[in-house]
C-alpha cells in the first residue's frame, strides 16, 4: 500500500510497502512548507527532495566551506556576520539551515540575493571568494537558491525512497507484547490486529501492563544511568528529617529501614517516570512537574505525609505528594526548614548525585545530561573542532571570551546555572541563597535570561523551560527509540568518498526527518508516551524485515534481529515458556518485585549475570553490548537450556489444554513404538510424526515469531533432533534393562508447580525462603495424571522435548528480535 | 589480513608462534587460540597529569608563572625523560592517604626502560569523552573502533578466539570487527560446558550428550539458512556476530585455567619494587598485598592472554579529574596507576607473554599549569602518552612541552629533533592519530581487510614515530 500521509499506517497487508517521510516538517522555527512541488517517483525513478538535494549538494558539497566560518562560534560569527550555518550535529539541522538561508535570501542587492554575491568574494565577504562562478558548487548554490526564492520546494512521494518489506501487523503485535511487556498475543488478540487501529490499540493496551513498566524504567536508566546507588546516609542525612532511617543511634532505627531508603531513593526518578506515564500525565512533567512521586521512605526522608506505613510491604505505594521535600538546616544555632525545589527528575537526590558537580564544574555535567536526553543535544559533538588551550593562556575566562569555548558554554552554562543553589559539595543540600559564578553565562535557557525573582528555584524555571522547546519531543522520541529499536540514531555520514555515500545521507534524512515528526507529534499529543510508543513500533525502523542486499547504506538502520537485552531475554522466557531463567530460588521476598509474584529473574536480579550477558550496571559499565560473544551465546546456551528443561517438564504437568508448549502432543506420543529389545526393528505410530510435527510448527510461532510448514527444513531438522534423541534414549534403556528410564538431572524433573504462587518462610538460620506448591507424588506405577510430579520419563518423549526445547531457545531467532 | 602477514608480525616481534597446544588438540586450537602478540590499552580516566611523573618541571619565575607546582623542588633527566625527583620534605613519592605507591625515578630506572614516553601529545581536546575517544581510537571527530578492538578484529579472521577483545576500559567501540567480551567470573564452570549445566564428570548434563551433539550440528544449517533469507543491515550485523561467536565458544573451556590460576605471591615482586614502596605495597590488605590488590584486574587480563583466549584488552582507571586539590588527589590516582602498569610489566615476565605484550597508557588529555581557586587544576590538551612493547625502544621519550607545558613540535624528518611550536614547516605537534597510525601499521591493522571503513584523520600528517 502507498501512504502518502504517515507511516503509521504502514499496511501489512502487501509485501513491499512504502516509508514516507518528507512531508511538512513540524519542528518549530523550520519554515519549510507543504505548498510544495510533489513528484511521485515511480519504481526505481530517482525523485530527489528539496531537503535531499540540501543535504547532499549543497551543504555537502557547494556550501561545504561556508561551514568551516558560519557555524556557530566560528569566525564569521565571532565577526558579526548575519548568516549563519548549522551543523550536523545540530538537531534537524537541515531544517535549520534551509531557514536561515531561506531568510538570508531575502536580502538582495539590484536583484540578487547577496547569498549569492558573498561567495564570490563580493559585499566585503569576510572570506573572500571561495566559489568560482563557472564552478558546480556554484551552480549549485544557484539553483537551490533560486527554488528557494520562488517558493518551490519538492517533496516526493517516499514510495520509492526505501524499498523494503514489514512484519506483518500479527508479527508487528507480537514482537511488540514480548518486547515491551513480556509476553505473546493470544489468539483473540491476533485476530484483533489486523487492522491499524486494532494493532494501535493492542501497542497502548500492552503499554499498560505491569512488566511494560519495567521496560520503560530500563529504557530510562540507560540514558539517565540514576540507578547506580545512592545511600539514605547521605541523602536522608542532608534532610535531615527522619535520622531513624540512617543513624544507628537513634531509636527506631533499623538495617532494613536504611536499606529501603537506599533503595527508594536511588530508585526515585525512574519511578516518578513511571508514575508519569502509569497515571496518563504529559510526560513533560519528568522535567517540569513540581511535585514528588514518594512512597513511605522517600516520604519519610523528605519529610513528608504519606499514608502508608514505612514498611517494605508498602515499597510499591508510589505517589504524587504536593509539597515541597523540607530540609532541616541549622546556620548560627537557628535551625530552620528549607523546601527544596521540584522539577521532576532532576531535582531528585539520585539525577544529583549521579550527575556530581564541583566548584569547578559548576554544574554543567548536568547540564549535558539535560541536553543529551531532553533537548536532543550532544554537546560534546556539537562544535567539534580541536582546542588548543595552549593558545588561551591570556585570554581572561576562555568560556565565555573565546569562542573555541564559547561555542559550546554559551550553550551549556545558562542550562548550568538551572542547577544553582544544589551544593557543590554535598550535591543534594539546596540553598536557596547560594551565590552563583559571576564568571559564567547567567541561568537561563537558549536566549532567555532567567528572571532572577527565581534564582531561588531556577530548576523549576528550568524544567518549564525544556518542554517548550521543540528538540524535547524529538529528544523523548529518540530515547524510546533506542530503548524499543535497540540502535543509537544514525548519524549524518562523515566518509565523503564511501561509494554508498548518497545513500547512507538520504538514510540519515529519512530518519532525522521522521524523528521531527515524530517529537512533533509526540508534543502535540500532549506529550503522550504511549502514542510515541505507538509511532515508534509501527515505523519502519521497528518492521522492516526484508529489503535489498546491496542497500545497506541507505537501509542502515533497518532490520530485524536486535540483540535483547538481559533484562528483556528473560521476560522473554516467562512469555514463551512460563519460567524465568533463575540460578537456583524461582522467588526471592524483594518487595520491588511484588507485582511480578516475587518471581526471581536472574537476567534482572543478578548483576553478575546481567554484566556476563552485555548489560550495565549504571556506574562502571554504561553502554550495553549489542552483538553477542562467545561468552554470551555460551551464557544463553546455559540458560536456555536450564530454562527449556525446567519448563518443557512442567508444562507436560498440565491438561493438555493449559500448556503453553506442547498443546499437540501428549507424552505417550513416540515417534516408534518402544520395544522389547534391540534386535526388534522400529516401528513408526500412526500419526504420531504428524503431530510432532505439528507442535514443532507451534513452537516456532511462539518461540521464534517463525512461521514455518510442517514438511519446512526447519520443522524437518527439529523433528530428526527429537527423533534421534528418542532413538538414543530408547537405546540406552533396553541396554540397561529399563534403568534409563527416570530423569537424571534434578533441575529437568516437576516436582514444584510454580503457577500456584510463592509463599515465604523462615529456614532453620531465620531467613525468609520461598517455597511453591509441591506436585502430587506419583504413587509406583501408577499412570501419569496431570498434576503429579514428573521424574519418570517412561516414553522417552520428554527428554525428547527437552532437546527441542533447548535447540529453539538457544537459536538465533530467540536470543534476537 | 592475510595469514602471512601474522607471521610476519610474529617475525617482527622475535617469535614464532608458540602456542601452547598440545599435538593433539593442534587443530582445534589452532583455530581457537592465540599466541601472541596481545595489545593493553590502560587509561587514565578524567585526565591526568604528566608533570607528575613523566614530563616534570618545576614552578616558573614571576608573579603570575606559566606553570606552577607546589609539590616537585627537582626534577631529574632519566635519558631524556624528565622525571620529578625530589618534594620540600624528601623524595617525590606518588602517595595515597601517605602511603607511598610509586616511585617515579624508580619507575622510570627499572620497568620505565622499556617504555616509550611521548610527551608534549596534543589532544586537541579539553572534553572527557572527546579525549577518551581520540587517544582509543585516532580520531577525535568520527567514533572508529578502539585500536584494541581493530587489533582483535584482525585477528578474528583468523582464529575463533573465545573473548579476542576483553572491554574494561572506557571506549570499547568495534565497528562489528569484533565482539566484546567482558570477564565472566564465577560463572566459568557453568559456560565451559553449558549444555552440562555444571554437572559434575559422572552426573547428567541438562541434555543428553546425544542432544548437545546434535543441536550443535543442526545449529550450522539453521544458520546457512537464516543467513541466505538476510537482507538489511542490522540482521547481517547481528548474525554475523552470532555466528563468529558460536565459533569461538569451542575454547571457552579454557577459561577455566584463567579462572583457577594461583594468585602470584608477593615475594616474587618485592625485589622488583621501589625500596621507598617496598614496605607498603608488600603489607597485607585483608589476605592479599596491596600490590598483588592493585594488580588485580590486570590479572585477569594477563591470565587470558596466556591462556591464549584473548588477543587485546581495555582497561581503565577513574579518579584523575582532580578539579579541587590536586597534588593529593592526583598522586594518589597517578600512584596506583603507575604501580599496575610496573604490575603489568614484571607480571607479564613472569607469564612468559612480556616479549609479545604491547601496552598503551594514555588518558583523556592533561591538566593546566597552574592552579585553580580549590587547588585543583582544570583540562589541558597537552598530555603524554606511553607505550611499550616488542620491537618499540623503551626508556626514552619522544617530544617535549616547553616551561608552560606547551606542546613543542618534532620535526617530521627527525622525530628525535624537536622545534619551537611555532616552526610549521617541518614541525608537527604529536597528535593522538598518528601514534595510532603507527601502532595500526605495527600490529599489522593497517592490512586487515575491514581497515579501509576506519580511516584517520586524513588531516594529520603521518610522523614516523616509531621507525
Amino acid at each position: 500500500m502507498r501512504n502518502a500521509g504517515t507511516f503509521a499506517t504502514i499496511s501489512s497487508s502487501k509485501a513491499l510497502s512504502v516509508f514516507v517521510l518528507a512531508t511538512c516538517t513540524a519542528l518549530a522555527g523550520s519554515s519549510a512548507g507543504c505548498s510544495s512541488e510533489e513528484e511521485s517517483g515511480g519504481e526505481g525513478s530517482a525523485c530527489v527532495s528539496t531537503r535531499e538535494f540540501f543535504t547532499t549538494q549543497v551543504y555537502g558539497k557547494a556550501m561545504a566551506t561556508c561551514a568551516g566560518c558560519h557555524t556557530p562560534g566560528g569566525v564569521a560569527d565571532q565577526q558579526g556576520a548575519k548568516f549563519k550555518m548549522y551543523k550536523e550535529t545540530y538537531p534537524d539541522f537541515v531544517s535549520a539551515n534551509m531557514a536561515s538561508i531561506r531568510s538570508y535570501a531575502e536580502l538582495e542587492v539590484k536583484d540578487t540575493p547577496v547569498i549569492l554575491l558573498k561567495p564570490l568574494g563580493q559585499r566585503e565577504h569576510g572570506g573572500g571568494a571561495v566559489l568560482a562562478k563557472d564552478s558546480d558548487e556554484y551552480r549549485i548554490l544557484e539553483k537551490f537558491v533560486t527554488d528557494l526564492r520562488a517558493g518551490v520546494e519538492k517533496t516526493c512521494d517516499a514510495g520509492d525512497q526505501l524499498q523494503v518489506e514489514y512484519l506483518d501487523n500479527v508479527q508487528t503485535a507480537r514482537k511488540a507484547a514480548i518486547t515491551l511487556a513480556g509476553r505473546v498475543p493470544t489468539p483473540e488478540e491476533e485476530g484483533s490486529v489486523e487492522s491499524e487501529e486494532g494493532l494501535d490499540a493492542f501497542i497502548v493496551k500492552v503499554t499498560r501492563e505491569e512488566l511494560f513498566y519495567d521496560r520503560l524504567r530500563e529504557i530510562w536508566n540507560d540514558a539517565l544511568l540514576t540507578e547506580r546507588g545512592v545511600d539514605s546516609g547521605n541523602v536522608a542525612g542532608t534532610f535531615d528529617m527522619a535520622p531513624e532511617l540512617y543513624d544507628d543511634q537513634v531509636p527506631g532505627y533499623t538495617t532494613e529501614k536504611r536499606n529501603w531508603t537506599s533503595v527508594s531513593l536511588t530508585e526515585e526518578p525512574m519511578r516518578f517516570i513511571e508514575y508519569v506515564v502509569r497515571n496518563d500525565l504529559p510526560f513533560s512533567d519528568v522535567v517540569a512537574g513540581n511535585y514528588v512521586v514518594a512512597n513511605p521512605f522517600v516520604a519519610k526522608a523528605y519529610g513528608l505525609p504519606h499514608d502508608k506505613p514505612l514498611a517494605a510491604e508498602a515499597y510499591l505505594e508510589w505517589k504524587r505528594i504536593e509539597f515541597s521535600p523540607v530540609q532541616n538546616q541549622i546556620r548560627n544555632n537557628n535551625a530552620r526548614l528549607t523546601p527544596v525545589p521540584t522539577a521532576g527528575v532532576l531535582s531528585t537526590p539520585a539525577f544529583l548525585n549521579r550527575w556530581e558537580t564541583t566548584p569547578t564544574n559548576k554544574g554543567r555535567k548536568r547540564a549535558r545530561i539535560v541536553l543529551k536526553n531532553f533537548l536532543a543535544t550532544d554537546i560534546f559533538k556539537f562544535a567539534s573542532r580541536p582546542v588548543d588551550s595552549t593558545a588561551l593562556t591570556s585570554v581572561q575566562n576562555p568560556t565565555s571570551n573565546s569562542a573555541m569555548c564559547s561555542v559550546c558554554h554559551k550553550v551549556i552554562d545558562p542550562i548550568a546555572g538551572g542547577f544553582r543553589g544544589f551544593s557543590e559539595q554535598n550535591l543534594t543540600r539546596f540553598e536557596p541563597d547560594d551565590k552563583w559564578h559571576d564568571d559564567m553565562l547567567p541561568p537561563g535557557f537558549n536566549t532567555t535570561q532567567m528572571p532572577p525573582q527565581n534564582y531561588g528555584n531556577a530548576v523549576m524555571w528550568l524544567g518549564a523551560q525544556i518542554p517548550q522547546d521543540s528538540r524535547f519531543g524529538v529528544s523523548i522520541a529518540q530515547v524510546m527509540y533506542r530503548g524499543i529499536v535497540g540502535d543509537e540514531p544514525l548519524t549524518f555520514p562523515q566518509d565523503v568518498e564511501a561509494k554508498d555515500y548518497q545513500d547512507r545521507v538520504r538514510a540519515f534524512n529519512l530518519q532525522n526527518d521522521w524523528f521531527v515528526k515524530v517529537g512533533a507529534r509526540f508534543s502535540a499529543n500532549k506529550f503522550d508516551l504511549r502514542r510515541l510508543v505507538v509511532d515508534i513500533v509501527k515505523s519502519p525502523y521497528f518492521r522492516a524485515s526484508v529489503g535489498d542486499t546491496n542497500k545497506d547504506g541507505l537501509h542502515d538502520g533497518l532490520g530485524q534481529g536486535r540483540l535483547l537485552t538481559p533484562e528483556m531475554l528473560g521476560r522473554k522466557y516467562r512469555a514463551t515458556t512460563g519460567l524465568y531463567f533463575f540460578q537456583n530460588d524461582a522467588a526471592s521476598k524483594d518487595e520491588t518485585r511484588q507485582r511480578d509474584g516475587y518471581l526471581r529473574s536472574d537476567f534482572r536480579n543478578d548483576r553478575d549475570w546481567r554484566l556476563v550477558y552485555g548489560g550495565i550496571d549504571s556506574g562502571d559499565t554504561t553502554k550495553r553490548t549489542d552483538t553477542m560473544s562467545p561468552i554470551m551465546v555460551a551464557t544463553s546456551q546455559y540458560t536456555g537450556a536450564l530454562v527449556a528443561c525446567r519448563s518443557a517438564a512442567y508444562d507436560f504437568t498440565k491438561p493438555q489444554g493449559d500448556r503453553r508448549l506442547f498443546k499437540f502432543v501428549e507424552m505417550t506420543t513416540t515417534p516408534f513404538t518402544p520395544r522389547q529389545n534391540t534386535s526388534v526393528p522400529l516401528v513408526a505410530v500412526p500419526d504420531a510424526e504428524a503431530k510432532i510435527r505439528e507442535n514443532i510448527k507451534y513452537l516456532f510461532w511462539r518461540l521464534l515469531g517463525e512461521r514455518v510448514e510442517t514438511g519446512s527444513a526447519e520443522v524437518t531438522d527439529a523433528y530428526t533432533l527429537f527423533v534421534d534423541v528418542w532413538k538414543d534414549l530408547e537405546q540406552t534403556d533396553l541396554t540397561k534393562d529399563g534403568g534409563a528410564k527416570g530423569i537424571p538431572n534434578g533441575r529437568c524433573r516437576a516436582e514444584t508447580d510454580w503457577d500456584k504462587g510463592v509463599t515465604f518462610a523462615p529456614d532453620q538460620n531465620g531467613n525468609l525462603r520461598a517455597t511453591f506448591p509441591p506436585l502430587r507424588d506419583r504413587p509406583d506405577k501408577a499412570p501419569y495424571e496431570p498434576g503429579m510430579e514428573l521424574t519418570i520419563d517412561e516414553n522417552f518423549t520428554v527428554r525428547s522435548w527437552q532437546a527441542v526445547m533447548t535447540y529453539l531457545l538457544t537459536d538465533y531467532r530467540f536470543t534476537h528480535e | 589480513m592475510e595469514r602471512r602477514d601474522f607471521l610476519k608480525l610474529a617475525g617482527f616481534t622475535g617469535l614464532s608462534l608458540m602456542l601452547p597446544w598440545t599435538a593433539s588438540s593442534q587443530a582445534r586450537a589452532d583455530q581457537t587460540t592465540w599466541g601472541g602478540p596481545y595489545f593493553l590499552h590502560m587509561h587514565a580516566g578524567g585526565g591526568w597529569d604528566p608533570t607528575m611523573f613523566c614530563d616534570g618541571k618545576l614552578t616558573t619565575p614571576g608573579a603570575t608563572p606559566t606553570y606552577e607546582n607546589k609539590l616537585t623542588t627537582a626534577v631529574e633527566n632519566v635519558n631524556g625523560i624528565p622525571v620529578p625527583s625530589a618534594t620540600a620534605t624528601g623524595k617525590f613519592l606518588l602517595r595515597e592517604n601517605g602511603g607511598p605507591l610509586e616511585d617515579p625515578l624508580h619507575f622510570f630506572q627499572t620497568v620505565g626502560r622499556d617504555i616509550l614516553v611521548f610527551n608534549g601529545v596534543d589532544t586537541q581536546t579539553n572534553n572527557h569523552d572527546t579525549g577518551v575517544q581520540g587517544l582509543a581510537c585516532g580520531h577525535n571527530d568520527v567514533e572508529l573502533p578502539a585500536l584494541a578492538a581493530l587489533f582483535a578484529g584482525a585477528v578474528a579472521r583468523e582464529r575463533q578466539v573465545p573473548m579476542a577483545f576483553l572491554a574494561s576500559g572506557y571506549y570499547n567501540r568495534t565497528g562489528d570487527v569484533v565482539g566484546s567480551s567482558r570477564f565472566p567470573g564465577d560463572k566459568i564452570p557453568l559456560l565451559a560446558e553449558p549444555f552440562r549445566g555444571g554437572a559434575g564428570e559422572n552426573e547428567a548434563g541438562l541434555v543428553t550428550d546425544t542432544a548437545a551433539r546434535r543441536i550443535l550440528e543442526l545449529r550450522n544449517q539453521r544458520l546457512a539458512r537464516l543467513e541466505a533469507q538476510t537482507t538489511l543491515p542490522r540482521n547481517k550485523r547481528t548474525l554475523g556476530a552470532f555466528k563468529d561467536a558460536m565459533r569461538g565458544g569451542d575454547a571457552i573451556n579454557l577459561l577455566k585455567s584463567v579462572a583457577t590460576g594461583q594468585t602470584p605471591d608477593i615475594s616474587t615482586f618485592a625485589n622488583d619494587l621501589s625500596p621507598d614502596t617496598r614496605a607498603y605495597l608488600t603489607a597485607a590488605q585483608g589476605n592479599t598485598a596491596r600490590f598483588i590488590d592493585l594488580g588485580r584486574p590486570l590479572e585477569t587480563i594477563l591470565r587470558c592472554f596466556q591462556a591464549g583466549i584473548s588477543v587485546s584488552a581495555t582497561f581503565a582507571q577513574g579518579g584523575f579529574d582532580t578539579h579541587a586539590q590536586h597534588d593529593v588527589n592526583q598522586a594518589s590516582a597517578l600512584g596506583s596507576l603507575l604501580a599496575r602498569v610496573r604490575y603489568v610489566m614484571l607480571r607479564a615476565a613472569q607469564l612468559g607473554i612480556k616479549d609479545k605484550l604491547y601496552v598503551m597508557v594514555t588518558s583523556d588529555f592533561g591538566r593546566t599549569p597552574r592552579y585553580n581557586t580549590g587547588n585543583g587544576k582544570d583540562h589541558w590538551n597537552v598530555t603524554s602518552v606511553l607505550l611499550a612493547g616488542p620491537g618499540i625502544r623503551g626508556g626514552r621519550a619522544i617530544g617535549q612541552t616547553d616551561e608552560g607545558h606547551k606542546a613543542l613540535r618534532v620535526n617530521k624528518n627527525n622525530i628525535a629533533e624537536v622545534l619551537p611550536d611555532m616552526d610549521t614547516g617541518p614541525g608537527l605537534r604529536i597528535h593522538a592519530s598518528q601514534i595510532h597510525r603507527e601502532l595500526r601499521r605495527v600490529l599489522l591493522v593497517d592490512k586487515a581487510p575491514f581497515i579501509g571503513q576506519f580511516p584517520l584523520p586524513s588531516t594529520d600528517e603521518p610522523l614516523p614515530l616509531l621507525a
